[in-house]
């Protein structure tokens, strides 16, 4: 029982990484950007987050930073896929290289100054942490989690119940025709990619700062990629995706028990660190109900 | 995705020279943004890729790499398949080549080679079996199963280099019986053997595509499933079995790394040849004839980079900077009105 408990707290902590890039990469799918590159924002919000906390050990200048990285990869990927209309998939995949090699040498060069951090402190609920079970699991995370649920109720409203929301789908559905009843699209997709490039980088951020604890060239190890699967797994819902990111997280925190498991000890443990991918792999096939957005990934020309 | 998206015709005249200036210096900018001396480094770049017999072994052999996983990328992508699992599938067959050759061990034979090679092919194909079988039967989307099948396969291979066949020192296995390699050639050792499979692939890509009834098929496939489902070219099993073909080019590749350069299964042992074999077929607009092109372009910049990092004391990732900044500009600066 303590064993399931201590996973579920684990499990919940760990998806949060994925559970934001997932949720940036929903609003720019909606709105008709597929970002392959997603990966690599993560690296550039990982990289900016590291190295800002290196410098000046603060948890707020670190994300802050890690948001100004991810605000960088805005700018390249926007350029990319929006004024130049590249082929996205591709596009995404080659950014995704770029960011690794990018991050990578500058880690190298800057070696010293990017090294260790400390945990996020978690946040103090006072009496409220000894309620048995759901105490530990629900009461005693970092301040990302409870920051992560916000933004999956956030997006959801926003997606869901405003006016934005229904210009950014209808971007993402029939643009040609909300270009002509006098939706900026364009305007739309670039905001939109924003709104994802901000919310994967201050996943790589978290990813750094609260779970790796330390960067290391291509620290995200297809975090970015698994992001792109829980999107679909959650059927391009908020809440799917929130749903989908905890049943990762528990896929994903088997290996680091897999010693106190008895079906997962010894050489099966490999099994276990390649089962969340696994696991992925088998959903999407099982679950596959989801309906893309009809625009997504497609060109969008006037 | 669009296929003839990514095949731009070339434009004529002084525009691709314009386009290839740009290209190209764009890329030098970055590389000195990075710290790379790109004024005095051209002798050691020169050193380091083609000016020596042994650092032309090199980049012959990474050539030879890029050539077969660039064939990975480019055939199925003609069929419509998107293969970002060049990389996975290289890892297949690196590690299949590892498994025969140290199962059967010591003392080893030109025949466990050949046999290791074969292996490696089929196992690079049955892994790209497993997405391209997710895809036609549960409608899988393939750009993310090909991702995740990456990470299984590096799993699989730190399976067998710290479970199976630990090395005492490094991360990787023990090394593979030395009589099992290729006939050797002097100074250049079995690199003219890895030369010999890209070429005989290039060969083969070359002909299947343009030349071939089936060639059409995968064409016709990749630009419309729907009328070649209408004109009864079978696209499923036409797409089934492009995607085997580029997963056993990749396996290939894998082979071609663990026998003629690490002989061993390295953990690391891909160094993102998949993706840049992905560049490399981009490079190239996905033409199977250029294939050689693009992979002596790409691996003198990945050998190249090693040297030119190794002199300006940075590191050698920096190729891979180099590569992807280098396409993804080939892409940007891709004429809009051609391709409407």
């Amino acid at each position: 029982m303590a064993l399931i408990v201590t996973l579920l707290a684990a499990s919940l902590a760990l998806c949060m990484p994925v559970l934001l890039a997932a949720l940036g990469e929903l609003v720019n799918e909606r709105s008709g950007v597929l970002n392959v590159g997603l990966e690599g924002v993560m690296l550039f919000g990982a990289f900016g987050a590291a190295f800002t906390y290196q410098l000046w050990g603060n948890f707020a200048l670190a994300f802050g930073f890690g948001l100004l990285a991810g605000l960088c990869a805005w700018a390249i990927l926007g350029a990319l896929y929006l004024w130049r209309q590249t082929e996205q998939i591709v596009t995404g995949l080659l950014f995704n290289l770029f960011a690794f090699g990018l991050t990578a040498t500058l880690f190298t060069r800057f070696e010293g100054d990017v090294g260790q951090v400390r945990a996020l402190p978690k946040v103090s609920f006072g009496p409220l942490t000894d309620i048995p079970i759901l105490g530990p699991i629900l009461f005693n995370q970092n301040i990302v989690v409870y920051a992560a649920i916000i933004i999956v109720v956030g997006v959801s409203l926003l997606l869901n119940r405003t006016w934005f929301g229904l210009r950014i789908k209808a971007a993402g559905e029939i643009p040609l025709v909300a270009y002509e009843n006098g939706v900026p699209v364009m305007r739309l997709r670039w905001i939109a990619l924003g709104i994802g490039c901000v919310l994967a980088s201050l996943g790589g951020a978290a990813l750094v700062l609260a779970e790796s604890g330390i960067f290391l060239p291509g620290v995200t190890s297809g975090a970015g990629f698994i992001a792109l699967a829980m999107v679909v797994l959650g059927r391009f819902s908020a809440y799917g995706i929130l749903l989908a990111s905890i049943f990762f997280g528990v896929a994903a925190s088997l290996q680091f028990y897999s010693e106190q498991l008895p079906f997962a000890s010894g050489g099966a443990r490999y099994f276990w660190v390649a089962f969340p991918y696994i696991a992925t792999l088998v959903a999407l096939a099982v679950w596959r109900k989801a309906r893309y957005p009809a625009a997504m990934g497609k060109e969008f020309k006037v | 995705m669009a296929v003839s998206d990514l095949m731009t015709r070339p434009s004529r005249g002084l525009t691709v020279v314009l386009r290839v200036v740009f290209v190209v210096g764009a890329t030098l900018f970055v590389l000195f943004l990075l710290g790379i001396n790109i004024f005095t480094s051209f002798p050691s770049f020169w050193r380091g890729t083609l000016g020596n017999p042994y650092s032309l072994a090199i980049t012959l052999t990474v050539m030879a790499v890029i050539t077969l996983t660039a064939a990975a990328a480019l055939i199925p992508f003609r069929a419509g398949f998107v293969n970002l699992g060049g990389e996975g599938q290289l890892v297949a067959g690196a590690t299949g080549a590892t498994v025969v050759a140290l199962t059967i061990g010591e003392p080893g034979s030109v025949w466990v080679a050949i046999v290791c090679v074969v292996v490696a092919m089929v196992a690079g194909a049955l892994w790209a079996g497993i997405a391209s079988f997710l895809y036609e039967r549960f409608g899988a989307n393939e750009v993310i199963s090909t991702l995740m099948l990456n990470f299984v396969a590096f799993t699989v291979a730190e399976y067998f280099t710290s479970t199976v066949w630990p090395d005492k020192v490094a991360p990787q296995t023990i090394s593979i019986p030395d009589a099992t390699n290729f006939p050797l050639f002097g100074k250049f050792g079995s690199t003219p053997w890895a030369v010999l499979f890209a070429v005989i692939v290039w060969g083969l890509a070359w002909w299947l595509i343009q030349r071939t009834n089936f060639g059409f098929r995968i064409k016709a496939t990749g630009e419309s499933p729907m009328a070649s489902l209408r004109f009864g070219y079978a696209p499923v099993r036409t797409r089934v079995i492009s995607v085997f073909l580029g997963g056993a080019a990749a396996g290939l590749a894998g082979a071609v790394l663990i026998l003629v350069v690490n002989r061993a299964l390295v953990l690391d042992i891909s160094q993102s040849y998949g993706y840049v074999g992905i560049a490399a077929a981009l490079l190239i607009a996905l033409r199977p004839a250029l294939l050689p092109l693009g992979a002596i372009a790409f691996a003198m910049i990945s050998v190249g980079g090693n040297t030119l990092a190794a002199v300006s004391k940075v590191s050698p990732t920096v190729s891979l900077v180099a590569v992807s900044v280098c396409v993804l500009l080939l892409l940007a600066t891709r004429s809009r009105r051609g391709s409407s």
